[in-house]
């Protein structure tokens, strides 16, 4: 029979030479850690300091490249995926050279064919960042996903296509990435014909939040001179969602000149709706507009207007456009112009 | 030989410049932090000839670098160049009110960035 005593220090001893066994494993893998990411840095510095030097000159990256080792290969990718991120002209030119040198460019067309989607997103990425050539196909036929949609349309903007950026990126019901909507704003931000084009078609199968996110970017790229592009709009200014209608209200900031936008949209409707959100939209759009008609109207509902934010957002644009408090009875319409004015003498002193 | 002061927290894109610069005749100090920055023109005993300044930084961001600069009487002479990612017109605005003297948005042309300081030193 094993005595209790013989069992609990066979098990202790089990239990120490475990702990030895991980210790000794923790402690290893974190040396050879520390040793890989300070072999890594000192690579990276050398990498660093010779593409600094040949940058200088036009030179044979491929020569550069060829002796290169695996860690070396691996440093220069991590500098590119950097440097070609924030700069352009002459520096990035050879930059892509460097790219192409180490084949990044051809591995990266290889993978927007991959079933994996990261793989086809970051042969996207590369191809956009080298400035890499490969069929407008290839490239939607890679798209398949809110994410890879973004990549696509990102290299397509890049590559000068901005139509077909905006179809890919918006070939959805659903709401985009925020890289999605970055991309949509940066295709479309000296031109918003494509977003106008492919929103008149489509925009009743999107989904609340889609509309929104699409209506923002309209609201921040240059307005379109076509009158009949902005017509999808105008129903959306009825919707059931209130940040659809607010959105809506804004998407027509810049476009107020327009007699087919004034005769449209009705902006006193707009500034009784029931949400505070859409009237202080409303009063944002009417101060932008900015001409007499819209400021009466703001005048007006300042001295109506029982939510404290929205009577703000009008007594601010009413008092940059030289307007005074009016005699109203009302405490808070007081109130609201006292402080707007106490802080614009501060502002300005 | 022309002092030039670099305040830009990404040490690989302060690492091309400080080489960019370097190559082109500049005296280069680097600091990543706006504070660490402030205290280094607060202590020298000769401003440099010009700043470059991101505006994204730890510390004192440069909007808020500049405006000391530009408050201080023995800085208020010394060029500034701002760069950053925030392109947006009303930040472009704010930096040339607070006093830059040019303002580069990134993604950036290293050579056209060394150009303009040239023409400000």
């Amino acid at each position: 029979m094993i005595s209790l005593g013989r069992v609990l220090v066979t098990v202790s001893i089990s239990l120490f030479v475990s702990l030895f066994v991980l210790g000794t494993a923790a402690v290893s893998i974190s040396v050879f850690l520390l040793w890989r990411s300070r072999r890594r840095a000192e690579t990276k510095e050398t990498v660093k300091q010779q593409m600094f030097e040949r940058l200088e000159g036009e030179d044979d990256w491929e020569v550069w490249c060829e002796g290169f080792s695996r860690a070396e290969k691996g440093a220069a990718k991590r500098l590119l995926a950097d440097y070609l991120r924030q700069v352009k002209g002459k520096e990035q030119t050879e930059l892509r050279r460097v790219g192409k040198a180490l084949g990044i460019e051809d591995r990266a067309a290889k993978r927007i064919g991959s079933r994996r989607k990261y793989a086809r997103i970051d042969g996207l990425t590369w191809l956009t960042l080298l400035g890499g050539h490969v069929s407008t196909y290839e490239v939607v036929e890679a798209a398949t996903d809110r994410e890879t949609r973004a990549a696509a349309g990102r290299y397509l903007h890049e590559s000068g296509n901005d139509r077909t950026a905006t179809h890919v990126v918006l070939d959805t019901e659903s709401p985009l990435s925020v890289f999605g909507m970055d991309t949509l704003y940066r295709a479309n931000r000296t031109n918003s014909r494509p977003i106008h084009g492919w929103a008149m078609g489509e925009s009743e199968n999107w989904e609340t939040e889609l509309l929104i996110q699409v209506l923002t970017v309209v609201r921040h790229t240059e307005p379109t001179i076509d009158e009949r592009s902005l017509e999808w709009i105008y129903p959306l200014l009825g919707h059931e969602k209130s940040a659809v209608r607010a959105a809506a209200v804004r998407a027509l900031n810049s476009v107020g000149w327009m007699d087919s936008v004034r005769e449209s949209v009705d902006m006193e409707l707009l500034s009784e709706d029931e949400s505070p959100e859409v009237r202080r939209a409303t009063y944002e759009t009417l101060s932008e507009w900015g001409d007499e008609v819209s400021l009466l109207l703001l005048a007006y509902r300042v001295t109506v207007e029982e939510n404290d934010r929205c009577r703000l957002v009008a007594v601010e644009s009413l008092h940059e456009q030289g307007y005074e408090a009016k005699d109203v009875s009302r405490p808070e319409y007081h109130k609201t112009w006292d402080w707007v004015e106490a802080r614009s003498e501060v502002t300005s002193s | 030989m022309s002092h030039i002061l670099v305040v830009e927290d990404d040490e690989d894109l302060s690492d091309m410049l400080s080489y960019k610069l370097g190559s082109e005749g500049y005296d280069v100090t680097i600091h990543s932090d706006g504070t660490e920055a402030w205290g280094h023109l607060e202590d020298a005993e000769e401003p440099p000839d010009i700043v470059l300044l991101d505006v994204m930084l730890p510390g004192l961001d440069g909007f808020a670098l500049l405006k000391r600069i530009r408050d201080e009487p023995e800085l208020e002479e010394t060029p500034v160049v701002l760069l950053t990612g925030r392109g947006k017109e009303e930040d472009v605005v704010r930096g040339l009110e607070l006093g830059a003297d040019d303002y580069v948005t990134k993604p950036f042309s290293p050579s056209a960035l060394v150009a303009r300081i040239r023409r400000l030193t």
